[in-house]
């Protein structure tokens, strides 16, 4: 390396810097501490007699305690079956979205505009917004059923609804998906629809065999997006059932959360995030690993 | 390094205390004389962990039984038929029941318009409802969880004996339609539940939030220069202690709780911390500090413009709840928010008609057992791995 190659290296160094210290400090330094402390016992507030923090090593006890814990297993299924209900219908609708938002229609920016407004809208501002839609009595979806005479639920009051009413309610923010969505249908080469249009193919069969193939990179990317995002999910069930009733939406998150904070159990929480953690890698690999088989990328 | 005080929940300083994260006040207290004479007998003891001072009682609360005495004499004649007394509070559980349905409003379709009474509104003490029953959650000379006491059981069949009465849908339909605590929504402000299980705050709340229920006979600056006795009759609302299922052997039965401060371990300047608390203690200012949040006063000694001047008519009454001997506290337990997060789920399995009482009760005592048995495991390593440890359960 040239000295002046080195001032460059160095310059550049500085130049991110900020980025790498925020990354080390904020980043890099608590994940590795996680790991360490998911094998001690540690509350955040205990004290040895000298008055300074304890984590004492306990090897492999957490995991040991996790994995014959109740709550474990039934956040852990909370969480999958709100996996299983939003994520397929989040890309659904959002696709459905895009597709629509794609045709060449009057007031196209201001139907994207409609649809991407919801996701600038704060969670917490949302959820009470959705807890009043939701409300047995009062509530729009009820009064909605009331009209063709159907006696709605308690929706989040109800340990039967209460799951599936939030997976609803995850549909309210695709309008970030969406947009992505709308990136990778414009992307699609036009040629490719007049190809299939001589060939004789209908717009169902250019949606099978030239939309969605070539959309691919782009449902597979939300698809990891949304997978990570709701095998996270914390604030939503958080604000609006607090995990009830009956713990019917109590989440992993939720869980590890309160370990953490309100039990005191900070170790035994870094072992839940470790555990979610591997869970997520896990699924995510076997995503890629399906990908070879419905992912084309253009170009190979 | 630790702040010089922190202020905290009564209910987790236990919590802190067993995990030596509080720096123990006996000595300083003694030099500045503070010390068990200071305090009514629950909160010197809700303060106390093995022996040991932790903290110092800022703002107290005692919870009792808040009515709506306008509905009430409303239903005069009713309630004289059925042979109750519509000018004092009800004085067992089974007049409280009474009472409940005579004020109950239903309409065509059984929606409930008015509730008497409703064990979940809004709740917050539920859990503590066996102590109206003579019941013991928690024994701390065993370190044994008593949930499945007959008498808590009992506690729980009459918590269940709402949801049954009422019905678990018409329940979830008042609820979902009630406003939020804090609210003029909420249904003992804005009238729709009459009776509710709640703190002194209600004093301030019911002034802020519907000022019209405390000046029913004269406006609020001209209450004051009524005699003491007077006063209430200015209230749309009253206050007095929650009955007991058994009145003839339980008087004057609540939960007591409380805001703590305390100085955790490693502060800087302890000494001078505990002037401050010791300040905070002092008689003047303590009930200058709980005028003003609408509370009793911690201390023993109680002067008589205190009770005179407060702006919580009912004062009096959370005095003497607060000197009862059965003004009772949390559980002691480190592991206290984790039980109660089980506790939680048994009464909604019970107030949603899940399970019955005592299978749920049944249950909860199990899984209470399991996750002490894993305190006590963890406390167990901690010794061996450390050599030291902080004080075990319970």
């Amino acid at each position: 390396m040239s000295s002046r190659e080195r001032q460059n290296f160095v310059k550049g160094l500085l130049f991110v810097s900020p980025w790498l210290i925020g990354f080390l400090v904020f980043t890099l330094v608590p994940v590795g501490l996680s790991l360490y402390y998911s094998f001690c016992d540690f509350s955040l507030i205990e004290r040895d007699t000298a008055g300074k923090t304890q984590a004492i090593w306990v090897g492999t006890e957490n995991y040991r305690q996790l994995f014959q814990d109740r709550e474990f297993y039934r956040t852990l299924k909370n969480t999958g079956l709100y996996a299983i209900l939003s994520l397929p219908a989040g890309m659904l609708v959002s696709i459905g979205l895009a597709l629509m938002l794609n045709a060449p229609i009057r007031g196209q920016a201001i139907y994207r505009t409609i649809i991407f407004l919801p996701s600038l809208v704060p969670v917490v501002a949302s959820a009470m917004v959705w807890m009043w839609l939701f409300n047995a009595r009062l509530g729009f979806f009820n009064q909605l059923l009331a009209t063709i005479g159907i006696d709605g639920p308690a929706w989040i009051g109800d340990k039967k609804w209460a799951l599936p009413a939030l997976a609803m309610m995850s549909l309210w923010g695709v309008g970030n998906t969406v947009v992505i969505y709308l990136a990778g249908l414009q992307d699609i080469p036009r040629d490719l629809y007049e190809a299939a249009e001589i060939d004789g193919a209908g717009a169902i069969r250019r949606l099978f065999n030239v939309t969605l193939p070539m959309l691919s990179p782009v449902i597979f990317f939300n698809l990891i997006m949304a997978l990570i995002g709701t095998l996270q999910v914390f604030a939503l069930p958080f604000i609006m059932t607090g995990g009830g009733p009956e713990r019917s939406t109590y989440m992993y998150t939720q869980y590890l959360y309160e370990k953490a904070f309100a039990y005191l159990q900070m170790g035994y929480a870094s072992a839940m995030a470790w555990v979610q953690l591997l869970i997520i890698l896990g699924l995510t690999a076997f995503a890629f690993w399906t990908s070879k088989r419905w992912v084309h990328y253009q170009g190979r | 390094m630790p702040p010089d005080i922190a202020g905290l929940w009564q209910r987790d300083l236990v919590a802190f205390a067993s995990r030596n994260a509080l720096l123990p006040l006996d000595e300083l207290a003694a030099e500045h004389g503070i010390g068990q004479s200071t305090y009514k007998p629950a909160f010197w003891e809700m303060c106390n962990y093995k022996g040991k001072l932790y903290g110092v009682v800022s703002t107290p609360a005692t919870m009792g039984l808040h009515y709506n005495r306008r509905s009430v004499l409303e239903l005069g004649e009713k309630f004289q038929a059925a042979g109750l007394d519509p000018t004092r509070a009800p004085k067992s559980i089974a007049e409280l029941d009474q009472w409940a349905k005579l004020l109950d409003i239903r309409d065509d379709r059984g929606a409930i318009r008015r509730a008497g009474y409703l064990p979940k509104e809004p709740g917050w003490y539920i859990s503590f409802t066996p102590f109206w029953f003579g019941g013991q959650l928690w024994n701390p000379e065993t370190a044994e969880f008593h949930f499945t006491d007959p008498n808590t059981i009992r506690a729980f069949e009459w918590i269940q004996s709402y949801p049954k009465r009422l019905g678990k849908a018409a329940l979830s339909d008042f609820s979902s339609a009630a406003g939020g605590f804090g609210t003029p929504n909420s249904p003992f402000i804005a009238g729709t539940c009459s009776m509710v299980l709640q703190g002194p705050w209600m004093g301030n709340y019911m002034y802020q939030l519907r000022p019209a229920s405390c000046e029913w006979v004269v406006p609020r600056g001209v209450e004051m220069f009524l005699p003491r006795t007077a006063r209430a009759f200015n209230y749309e609302w009253a206050a007095e202690a929650m009955p007991a299922d058994d009145p003839t052997s339980l008087t004057d039965v609540t939960f007591a709780d409380a805001d703590v401060l305390l100085i955790p371990r490693g502060a800087a300047h302890p000494k001078e911390a505990f002037e401050f608390l010791a300040f905070v203690t002092r008689q003047d200012v303590m009930e200058r500090l709980n005028s003003m949040h609408c509370k009793p006063s911690p201390l023993a000694k109680v002067s008589d413009d205190f009770i005179r001047k407060h702006p919580n008519p009912y004062i009096s009454v959370h005095e003497r709840m607060a000197f009862s001997p059965n003004a009772r506290p949390q559980i002691k337990s480190p592991m206290q928010a984790e039980i109660a997060a089980e506790y939680e789920l048994a009464i909604d399995e019970i107030y949603l008609l899940s399970k019955t009482p005592r299978q749920s009760m049944t249950d909860l005592q199990k899984r209470a057992r399991a996750k002490y048995d894993a305190h006590l495991k963890r406390q167990a390593l901690r010794q061996v791995h450390a050599g030291t440890a902080s004080e075990s359960a319970p």
